[in-house]
């Protein structure tokens, strides 16, 4: 590409390579999954060089030197060399299925990849200058990169940004490019975020291969990438596709920590979350979902006579709390507050607005969630299918309770905010709605691909062996 | 339902093969476009396309940005112009390739509202008499661009 394209490619390197180390820490090797693995390191790359930038910024390190960013790297580097060193590697199950039924499983996914890249390519004929990737994202990231960190130039453009309260991971994740670059871009800083939308593809593909057989799971997965919303995802640098990415691999996660009950599997998840929970504040809302339904099954566990076996592992869930944290810390630093959570002077607050709002706007809200879902070019009709499949397998939906119920408490949820919407509740569903549901969209997906499995299931897998697969 | 299922992946699969090869191409450029080109060009295709949407000739927009790119770049610049003037309307979409310090600097003043302080001015058409004592830094076709 004829882009100024050297300076944004290392910066896009180093996000990947810190990703494999975290994963080598974990004991997650390339032979796990190889179709998710790429995705895996991408995602935990990309959550330790935006931390990196949060904490170069705030101790002072400015904007201006990118040798200064890329060696704040290098401790985490060696930290993770270190721990990778003493980890125990995963065992690698061997896939299941004849080889020919492999191969069409991958040349399907290759389709699909293969339009998710194309439309990739399309998009970057087009500069940031439109619509919220420009008004949110890219000039938040424009306004760290002009004032150089969060003093008072940062503080004074916050008065004029729109929804300045949003969390700063997409912003950080551009940041991160416009300092190698040397200057503010405004094509190549969209990259983190659409290439999110390969990621999706990809760890789609590895976890729908463990629940069906290989063409199936193709099939699914090239279904996937036929949605409106994936389009508008891969061309535009929004954050609802970070909060897919993370929820899928936290869903992927916990399925595979269910069956094989290792903690390298747990961490991976919260990764996800913690992804998730700074990408957008919808996020929290999976994460309160989250922690409703572990809670609920731990009381249940601790009925049954289970012990609480806390284990160091399960410290790496501080993380999402902590990307929580930070943009709670933002925004009473800067006191900004989410336009919907706000008390406005005629309407009230959110309680409020819920009481008084609820019989105009819950029909409205609730009609164009199911056309939407209902309209094939939107979602394919996967919300649809996975309604079905549970109301016709009651089996495979108590199986999977857990997550269904945080599918169903965050959906429920963002119903419950569009209702109490402070602004016109149409407006908002136009603007928001669909980008609501492509925010669990790839989780839906992984559930079919999940409750599926029960009719048309993967081959038995062999014993568990440590040979690569 | 396992032939349920199957039906329904071959459908929804075949469905989105369709939706994708519709998207398959679009009006911005081409695949060999998207690999050749530079950001400049990438930018100027997307004035052009501004342009065009505003019914304004080809460079008239790209001559005013390229003005403003020239200030200073803390300096502030406003617009004055009517609400519905096009030339603002194209200008203030286009304000996010602006220099980052300068896109919340952008102030839309109507006609009737005088100016003062220490902003850059972009006047289309006639220069307001009460602006008169401020510096012509630079005249367009029918643009001025005033310094303080």
């Amino acid at each position: 590409m004829n882009l100024d394209f050297f300076a944004p490619a290392l910066a896009l390197l180093i996000p990947f390579a810190l990703g494999v180390l975290v994963l080598r820490a974990l004991g997650l090797r390339f032979a796990c999954d190889r179709l998710a693995y790429p995705a895996w390191a991408w995602l935990a790359g990309s959550l330790v060089t935006a931390g990196v930038e949060l904490a170069v910024l705030v101790l002072g390190g400015g904007v201006d030197a990118p040798w200064v960013h890329g060696l704040a790297t290098l401790p985490v580097a060696l930290v993770l060399i270190l721990w990778a060193r003493g980890s125990t590697p995963l065992a690698v199950r061997p896939l299941p299925g004849t080889r020919k039924e492999r191969w069409l499983g991958l040349a399907l996914v290759a389709l699909a990849l293969g339009f998710v890249l194309n439309q990739l390519l399309l998009a970057t004929l087009e500069p940031i200058y439109l619509d919220d990737e420009a008004h949110f994202w890219a000039e938040r990231a424009k306004l760290l990169h002009a004032a150089g960190g969060f003093g008072p130039a940062y503080q004074a453009g916050l008065r004029t940004l729109a929804h300045a309260d949003y969390p700063l991971f997409n912003p950080l994740s551009q940041l991160w490019i416009f300092v190698f670059a040397g200057e503010v871009t405004h094509v190549v800083n969209r990259l983190p975020m659409q290439l999110a939308v390969p990621a999706v593809t990809l760890v789609l593909a590895g976890a729908t291969r463990r629940h069906l057989r290989a063409p199936a799971a193709g099939l699914l997965v090239l279904t996937f990438v036929g949605s409106m919303l994936v389009f508008s995802a891969v061309r535009r640098a929004h954050s609802d596709i970070l909060v897919a990415f993370g929820g899928v691999v936290l869903l992927d996660a916990y399925l595979r920590w269910r069956a094989e009950r290792r903690g390298a599997w747990l961490a991976l998840a919260a990764l996800g979350a913690t992804q998730l929970a700074w990408a957008k504040n919808e996020g929290f809302l999976v994460l309160a979902a989250l922690g409703l339904v572990a809670g609920l099954e731990r009381w249940r566990a601790a009925r049954a006579g289970e012990p609480l076996r806390l284990r160091a592992a399960h410290l790496v869930w501080l993380l999402p709390a902590a990307a929580v944290g930070v943009t709670l810390l933002h925004n009473l630093t800067f006191e900004l507050q989410n336009d919907l959570m706000q008390e406005h002077a005629e309407r009230g607050g959110m309680l409020a607005r819920l009481f008084a709002q609820w019989q105009a706007n819950t029909l409205e809200v609730l009609g164009f969630f199911g056309e939407v879902c209902l309209k094939g070019q939107e979602f394919q009709l996967l919300p649809l299918a996975l309604v079905l499949l549970v109301l016709l397998d009651r089996g495979g939906a108590r199986d999977l309770g857990g997550p269904l119920l945080v599918l169903a408490l965050t959906a429920t949820g963002f119903v419950l905010v569009l209702i109490a919407t402070p602004a016109d509740v149409d407006w908002h569903l136009r603007t928001a709605g669909k980008r609501l549901v492509l925010q669990l969209y790839p989780a839906i997906t992984l559930l079919v691909a999940a409750l599926m499995g029960r009719w048309l299931p993967a081959e038995p897998r062999g014993p568990v062996s440590s040979s690569r697969s | 339902m396992a032939l349920a299922c199957i039906l329904f992946l071959l459908w929804r699969a075949a469905a989105s093969v369709q939706l994708n090869v519709e998207e398959f191409d679009r009006p911005l450029g081409t695949r060999g476009e998207a690999l050749r080109w530079s950001e400049a060009e990438r930018i100027d295709r997307a004035v052009r396309k501004v342009e065009q949407q505003a019914g304004l000739g080809a460079g008239y927009l790209a001559e005013i940005l390229a003005a403003i790119e020239a200030l200073p770049s803390e300096a502030q610049v406003w617009i004055l112009a009517g609400k519905e003037d096009r030339r603002r309307r194209g200008l203030v979409r286009l304000q996010h390739l602006w220099h980052p310090r300068r896109v919340k600097a952008i102030e839309v003043l109507p006609r009737s509202v005088a100016v003062s302080g220490e902003a850059y001015l972009i006047v289309f058409g006639p220069i307001p008499e009460r602006a008169a004592e401020l510096t012509l830094v630079q005249r367009g076709a029918d643009w001025s661009l005033l310094g303080p």
